[in-house]
């Protein structure tokens, strides 16, 4: 009957680009969602518009690439490079949109009732602000700005990627006399709006009741204009930002020393080409035209007027604003895992059995704790780490170098393509060569992005190894924002299997094959499609079909495809995909079972887990790779088992609760839009408040049981013994 | 209450890839991996181009050897060994390469024979705890190299032959890469052909009418092969049908759809096709009951050698008898071991053990002797013209399990030198140093001797006892017979035996 559906026809994927902007939509929804406390709403409108930033910088830049040269080729939804940009365009357009409806219409008037307020109009200042705005602009932004005039002589100046500047018409003044004889009158002038300042400038309150006012540093800028072009007069001054193609192309076949090509990299990102133009709603036409001209924005789909303040990512400085605790949720503070007892021993623990992390209900410390355990304990022999995404002054390599001054073999590696942050990656990697590291910059043509550490220990039985698993970075400050999960485990076959990753990733053979892990780029896809395979044999031989995924992305088409066969067969599919979903649910001899809800919550979802019924014998993998063709093919991922049962019900425990959640789920609906939950007549559930009030009880259940311990009374010895 | 833990590495140097396996060494684990490092090399096509080792490559062994070095240190390892596989011999220079590694790295490294190689990575199986019971049921140890195979055969525990055959993974694909261009099937067809050919004369001479329980399987991919069928990670072992029946299914792919079956991390190695249709052609050869694979290499095997040397912990196997019973089988096969053989075997122990502080040697040479004993008659076979030499040369050409090749010309030489008269140290034909000079000339004046006292072949000799009084040699025997002719043929062999020893053998009889 369904004979005639080809699986793999474009039209049952969706493009990943419009989906990733739904996604960014969700988390739109949660800024407008009026149950939530202001400033938290405020920090989500930050984070829509620092997504929409990167998701210009390297997805948009790259379509514009193919553009560019001249590639032909369709997406996994059947669409050219064109064709989407033109999408894209329309979708980002009305999210920008919305951004701004939401803010000016809620948000500004919400604000003003809590007697915050963000003036973006120099125009609106009171007398005594505007003198209090002037000497702040005297004192502390004139010195560093730097003003530069466009005239025949002087071309237009290389403007920074992702600054904000401020572009000037000027008019020569009559009978003004210019310093430099036979100087052609300048027109047009532009100023940076220094990145060393803060953008929100506080300024004292004039009404009753505010208690928070602010000026935004361009409009400080904007009104003391004149300062800066003394010879002219300013005719029109309006800020504008660019957003520049900063996708990193390293040719690593000529890359001699892949530190210096990345250096040398993101020096070049400064030039990439002009892909997003932002400017104010009003601004001055013959502006506009000067600033496309010079820039060389000739696709209107490039510019976006903007109605309100360019650049919202500010407001995530209100998000800390002091005075206001009653505005956000009250900080969570990770409670400790019950099996590791702050201060305990914790390779002790480990030997007890593996032990689940479900961070950031659960601190990470102890994974810091067990790095600098091991830079000190004088049985420890090696520590080997893949660090990716690493935080400012991390305590992780401030152990690591330690280690390695205590004379134990460190071996790290750090992955200098982790996108944006390559900078900071660069600094970190050669602190740890000096402090006698054995430092590796990744992998020629793969990026390393697996998360784990290995710690080689010699004990009374012999050499035992301790290995971390997660599936987050190694950033004990993300840590506290995302939720990831992580086994400890001192198990043989894992330890194996680590010493052996660590081995290839030192460029020695790998193993012929491997014990537990599954690892990309091998043979990770391999696996992933056979698993889902064995799913669809026993629904297809009338047994039961299970799958529950939840991850970060899906878009593999070869990953969809074996899934729309499953759901064919009779597999019950869940998937909990929090962004890019490029999978179509209910139609009819595709997917009519599969489901797919997106999770966007306080903290972000950020955890792999995988479970397969496998007719009874329950298999749940975790790790660090979602289902996208980078995970599967460009990057040297690892998915491992969970293995021991009751790690097994922790990690089925998390799947079950938010496949339950009814508050911060959104379900993708079969026209591709996402809704939330009904939840008529049924009870409320936030998966994440559930997770933060349940480890809170584990913590008090081993108090309880500690308590408990210390009454057990001495008895009188044994006689019989 | 800890027991002592040996860190142990074995570093080994072959053809495509330096390797370094990190073990405890400990009496309850035995041997316990704890690290396998492999880094992709090919110094045996560098070696074979240009017949020496360029200095480029010389370089990058030696820093190869000494992140090793590193690794090493780190992990605290007590002792290594360092082997080269035998293609480094081929090099010119390849002395002067170790010197160099010697130098730089500080590891001193040695190159193994053909023999000693196949004895070590043979070791790795039979160190095993249940290699024993399964030879005992008759075997066939089968190890599968780059360049050639090894067959032993087992018969109830005991060494029946051991044979080459030219037939290795690499050599194979090297013979017929052009083959494969063209067609699979064709391939398949004459890898098969090839193995037929090399295993008519074996299956022949060997096989005929015994049946074999067990076909032991080492080489690279032979445990990921079985892996497919067995349940068992550690050793598995299966039915032959099982191993069949996958081996056929997976002989219609190619590389790649192999490798995928077989979740191997590399889709491309060479060897992995030869591998598969060999062990599956010489099981059909062998039509073993079931096959084993220990899943342990070269690597396990110095590691073994090194316990075994050090007596870490106890090995079942015992090797020695290997080597007898290898030797047996081939004077059978020469029509020459008889109850004379069994005596001299017997009387050189005694003349041996009665000398042994006057010779100083040790079990080892004491092996070597009962080796030459079993084997003096067997060039008979070729030509009793000359026969002493026809022995040297079946000797030479032989390949006895568990002796390496400088040993085997020691035997070979003492069992020459029985008969001819040893020149002095300068003269000898053979090449050896003066260390093998000295061996030889010491077990062959027992030999010597203990041939005279059986010199009727009718072993009229009972319960010999020997003892040294002042300088003599007392040989006392009770016999009923007339040994008329074992006393002056003694006399006149006595004076080779008191030059080398000092001692004048003198026959004493007890009438019974």
């Amino acid at each position: 009957m369904g004979k005639e559906i080809d699986l793999w026809d474009s039209k049952y994927y969706e493009n990943r680009e419009l989906s990733w902007l739904k996604f960014d939509q969700r988390v739109l929804a949660e800024a407008k969602d009026k149950s939530i406390p202001l400033l938290e709403r405020l920090k989500f409108i930050s984070i829509t518009s620092s997504n929409l930033d990167e998701f210009f910088m390297v997805r948009v830049a790259s379509l514009r690439d193919q553009i560019s040269a001249d590639y032909k080729g369709v997406d996994i939804a059947g669409m050219t490079a064109a064709e989407q940009l033109e999408r894209i365009s329309q979708d980002t357009r009305d999210l920008v949109q919305s951004q701004y409806t939401a803010y000016n219409r809620s948000l500004v008037p919400l604000m003003a009732q809590k007697g915050i307020r963000v003036i973006d109009r120099y125009e609106d200042l009171t007398e005594s602000q505007a003198r209090f705005a002037d000497r702040y602009f005297d004192e502390n932004v004139y010195p560093v700005l730097t003003p530069m005039a466009v005239d025949a002589s002087r071309p237009f100046p290389l403007i920074r990627n992702r600054t904000l500047n401020i572009v000037s018409r000027l008019k020569k003044k009559k009978g003004a006399k210019l310093k430099i004889s036979g100087e052609k009158d300048a027109e047009y002038a532009t100023v940076q709006v220094p990145s060393v300042l803060p953008r929100l400038v506080q300024i004292p309150g004039e009404e009753e009741g505010e208690r928070a006012v602010f000026l935004l540093l361009e409009q400080v800028i904007e009104g003391n204009i004149a300062k800066l072009y003394l010879n002219y007069d300013v005719e029109a001054s309006h800020p504008y930002r660019i957003m520049r193609n900063a996708d990193l192309s390293i040719d690593e076949d000529d890359a001699e020393d892949l530190l210096k090509e990345i250096q040398k990299q993101l020096k070049m990102r400064q030039w990439g080409e002009v892909i997003r133009l932002e400017v104010e709603d009003s601004i001055d036409k013959k502006l506009l035209k000067f600033l496309r001209e010079q820039l060389d924005v000739r696709d209107d789909e490039a510019v976006y007027r903007i109605n309100g303040p360019i650049d919202l990512t500010f407001l995530m400085k209100l998000y800390g604003l002091k005075g206001y605790d009653e505005d956000r949720y009250a900080p969570y503070v990770p409670v400790q895992v019950p099996e590791i007892p702050a201060g305990g021993d914790i390779f002790a623990a480990i030997r007890k059995g593996d032990i689940f992390l479900h961070h950031p209900y659960q601190t990470f410390d102890p994974v810091v704790e067990f790095i600098h355990r091991s830079a000190i304990d004088p049985n420890v022999l090696a520590i080997k780490q893949t660090l990716y995404r690493v935080s400012g002054n991390s305590p992780i390599i401030a152990s690591l170098a330690l280690a390695a001054e205590n004379g134990k073999q460190v071996t790290v590696l750090v992955e200098l393509k982790a996108r944006f942050d390559e900078e900071n990656n660069i600094g970190w990697a050669k602190m740890l060569e000096k402090a006698g590291c054995h430092v590796i910059y990744g992998l020629v043509g793969l990026k390393t992005h697996s998360k784990i550490a290995l710690v080689v220990r010699r004990e009374e039985e012999g050499i035992r190894r301790y290995v971390h698993l997660g599936t987050g970075n190694y950033n004990d400050s993300t840590a506290r924002l995302y939720t990831d999960c992580g086994i400890f485990t001192c198990s043989e076959d894992m330890g194996e299997d680590a010493t052996a990753v660590f081995n290839m990733l030192s460029g020695y053979s790998e193993p012929a094959s491997w014990n537990r892990l599954a690892v990309a780029p091998l043979w990770l896809r391999n696996t992933f499609l056979s698993l889902i395979r064995r799913e669809r044999d026993f629904a297809a031989n009338g047994k039961e079909g299970r799958i529950v995924a939840k991850m970060n992305s899906l878009c593999d088409k070869e990953i969809i495809e074996a899934l729309y066969e499953a759901s064919n067969a009779g597999v019950e599919i869940d998937l909990i995909v929090r962004g890019i979903c490029c999978l179509k649910t209910g139609i009819p001899g595709v997917s009519e079972n599969i489901r797919v809800r997106s999770i966007v919550g306080n903290f972000l979802e950020h955890s792999r887990i995988f479970y397969f019924l496998n007719n009874g014998d329950e298999e749940i993998y975790m790790g660090s790779s979602d289902w996208m063709p980078r995970n599967l093919d460009r990057r040297v991922e690892i998915i491992f088992p969970v293995l021991e049962d009751s790690l097994k019900e922790k990690a089925k425990h998390i799947l079950k609760v938010e496949l339950e959640d009814n508050v911060k789920a959104n379900v993708l609906q079969s026209d591709g839009t996402y809704h939330k939950v009904d939840r008529r007549g049924k009870q409320k559930l936030n998966s994440q408040e559930v997770f933060c009030h349940e480890a809170k009880l584990l913590v008090e259940k081993a108090q309880d049981l500690k308590t408990q311990r210390l009454f057990i009374p001495i008895m009188a010895e044994d006689e019989e013994a | 209450m800890s027991e002592k833990i040996t860190m142990f590495a074995s570093v080994y140097i072959g053809t495509s890839e330096i390797s370094m396996k990190l073990f405890e060494l400990s009496r309850s684990r035995k041997l316990r991996i704890i690290d396998y490092l492999r880094r992709r090399f090919d110094l045996g096509k560098e070696t074979l181009r240009n017949g020496a080792i360029p200095a480029l490559a010389m370089d990058e062994l030696c820093q190869c050897l000494m992140e090793y070095r590193r690794i090493m240190e780190g992990y605290g390892v007590d002792n290594y060994s360092a082997y080269a596989g035998p293609f480094l011999e081929s090099a010119i220079n390849a002395d002067f390469v170790l010197e160099q590694v010697r130098i730089r790295t500080g590891l001193v490294a040695t190159i193994l024979s053909n023999t000693e190689q196949r004895f070590i990575s043979y070791k790795s199986a039979a160190c095993r705890d249940d290699f024993d019971e399964r030879v005992e049921q008759g075997a066939a140890v089968v190890d599968i190299g780059g360049d050639s195979i090894q067959i032993t055969l087992f018969s109830g525990g005991e060494v029946v032959t051991t044979q080459h055959l030219i037939l290795g993974t690499l050599r194979i694909r090297e013979r017929l890469h052009d083959v494969l261009g063209t067609s699979q099937r064709g391939y398949r067809q004459q890898i098969v052909e090839l193995v037929d050919k090399e295993m008519e004369v074996f299956k022949e001479l060997y096989l005929k009418g015994s049946s074999l329980n067990y076909m032991i399987l080492i080489g690279d991919y032979c445990t990921e092969i079985m892996k497919k069928v067995s349940k068992k990670k550690d050793a598995p072992e299966v039915d032959t049908k099982e191993f069949l029946k996958l081996a056929n299914k997976l002989s219609d792919r190619n590389l790649a759809e192999v490798a995928k079956e077989l979740m191997l991390t590399n889709e491309s190695d060479p060897r992995l096709l030869p591998t598969l249709l060999l062990t599956k052609r010489i099981a059909e050869v062998l039509k073993p009951e079931a096959v084993w694979v220990p899943g342990s290499n070269i690597s396990d095997g110095i590691a073994y050698d090194f316990a075994q040397k050090k007596k870490i912990f106890p090995i079942r196997h015992d090797f020695d008898r290997d080597v007898r019973s290898a030797a047996i089988h081939m004077a059978k096969r020469y029509e020459s071991y008889s109850s004379h053989v069994a005596a001299q075997v017997e009387i050189c122990d005694i003349i041996f053990d009665a000398m042994k502080k006057v010779h100083g040697m040790g079990k080892r040479e004491r092996l070597l002797l009962e080796t030459a004993a079993i084997l003096h008659d067997c060039g008979k076979y070729i030509s009793s013209v000359d026969a002493a030499m026809c022995s040297y040369n079946v000797i030479m050409y032989s390949e006895i399990m568990g002796i390496s090749a400088q040993e085997r010309s020691v035997v070979a030489a003492s069992v020459k030198y029985n008969v001819h008269p040893l020149p002095p140290f300068e003269e000898t034909e053979e090449r050896m140093d003066f260390e093998t000079y000295m061996m030889v000339a010491k077990l062959s004046a027992i030999l010597r001797l203990s041939n005279a006292l059986d010199r009727s072949h009718r072993q009229k000799i009972r319960e010999l006892k020997a003892r040294r009084n002042g300088r003599e040699l007392i040989l006392t025997v009770r016999t009923e017979d007339n040994i008329q002719l074992e006393k002056n043929v003694l006399s006149a062999k006595a004076e080779a035996f008191e030059r080398v020893y000092g001692y004048l053998p003198v026959l004493k009889e007890r009438r019974l």
